[in-house]
């Protein structure tokens, strides 16, 4: 009977995490970036750029906050697939839940960033 | 006696089920003042992203499925855009089907900036043309293709338009149509535009 508890105390925790794995920061992506980037963030050709490969997202997290609260501007016609709607209202906490989602499109184990890490970078950016 | 009994019900059930298997004829849309009218698109003359002009007789011959779209739409033209990218590949080896997308902001997408987001697209510019024109005239025609282009500043991207993704045939009549931000709905469409391939 013990056993079986403390199977129970483990599993039915770890079930409820998997379950809920940053549904609040799909909540913001489904919101804010699936119409252009897919809804697995897929991409779209060469004109909506694939999330599951960004390098951005896999080697640079730091830079996630100021491209979604800046957008990214167009510079030429060359450069149209760069061109990104700024989000500036978005808070450190649906940032820090949306980056994580993000994180979780690259790779399965993606390390989590931390509400601390993220308003450091929003502040830097503003 | 039997046997000819059986082969007879057998034949009738086969015609039957043959019956119900049949695929309705696609209707002919559009504003009608009959029901047997065959309301067709109107003339129009448009410039797509290789500065060539785009009139009915780019369409000669072909069935062509249409949409209404702007380059820097936030909202549903990606989505539709990817179900029109769909539609293409499925149909990509068949030049009896054309695309054609009209672009609504026409003050922003100039011909250079069609043609990026075609290449973008890696489309070929002969199967799939993204127009511009005078704004009057592509606004005027969205009517025609039961779509709706509204300029509104208060929408994200300045303007609202439906997502509808229009089947017309070669003889400039709407056949059928779909919405074009829910693939499922897409998914249905398909079988219509190889319908139509098939009945011309």
């Amino acid at each position: 009977m013990k056993r079986w508890l403390s199977i129970f105390s483990i599993a039915f925790p770890l079930a409820i995490y998997s379950c809920t794995d940053y549904q609040q920061g799909k909540s913001v992506y489904t919101e804010s970036c699936a119409n252009c980037h897919g809804d697995k963030g897929q991409g779209l050709a060469s004109l909506y750029p694939s999330l599951q490969k960004s390098n951005i997202l896999s080697h640079h997290p730091d830079q996630i906050p100021c491209i979604i609260l800046k957008g990214i501007k167009r510079d030429s016609i060359q450069h149209l697939s760069l061109e990104m709607p700024p989000h500036p209202d978005i808070k450190e906490v649906d940032m820090t839940n949306l980056i994580n989602y993000l994180l979780t499109l690259t790779r399965k184990d993606a390390h989590v960033v931390t509400i601390d890490s993220v308003t450091m970078w929003m502040k830097y950016c503003k | 006696m039997n046997i000819r009994y059986i082969s007879l019900v057998s034949s009738f059930i086969f015609i039957l089920l043959s019956c119900q298997n049949a695929p309705q004829p696609l209707p002919y849309l559009g504003v009608k003042e009959n029901p047997e009218d065959k309301p067709a698109i109107p003339d129009y003359h448009f410039i797509d992203q290789l500065n060539r002009p785009v009139t009915p007789q780019t369409f000669k011959d072909k069935v062509y499925l249409t949409d209404f779209f702007f380059t820097s739409c936030p909202t549903i033209c990606p989505i539709v855009t990817g179900q029109m990218l769909r539609i293409y590949e499925h149909f990509n080896n068949d030049n009896r089907v054309a695309f054609l997308s009209h672009s609504i902001d026409t003050r922003h997408d100039s011909v250079p900036r069609l043609k990026a987001y075609a290449d973008k697209l890696h489309i070929n510019d002969d199967k799939w043309r993204f127009v511009t024109g005078k704004k009057d005239d592509i606004f005027s025609i969205s009517k025609s293709y039961l779509s709706i282009v509204l300029e509104d500043p208060n929408t994200p991207g300045g303007f609202n338009h439906s997502g509808y993704i229009i089947l017309v045939d070669k003889d400039r009549h709407i056949r059928a149509f779909c919405n074009g931000t829910d693939p499922k709905d897409v998914d249905k469409f398909i079988p219509k535009i190889q319908q139509l391939l098939d009945s011309e």
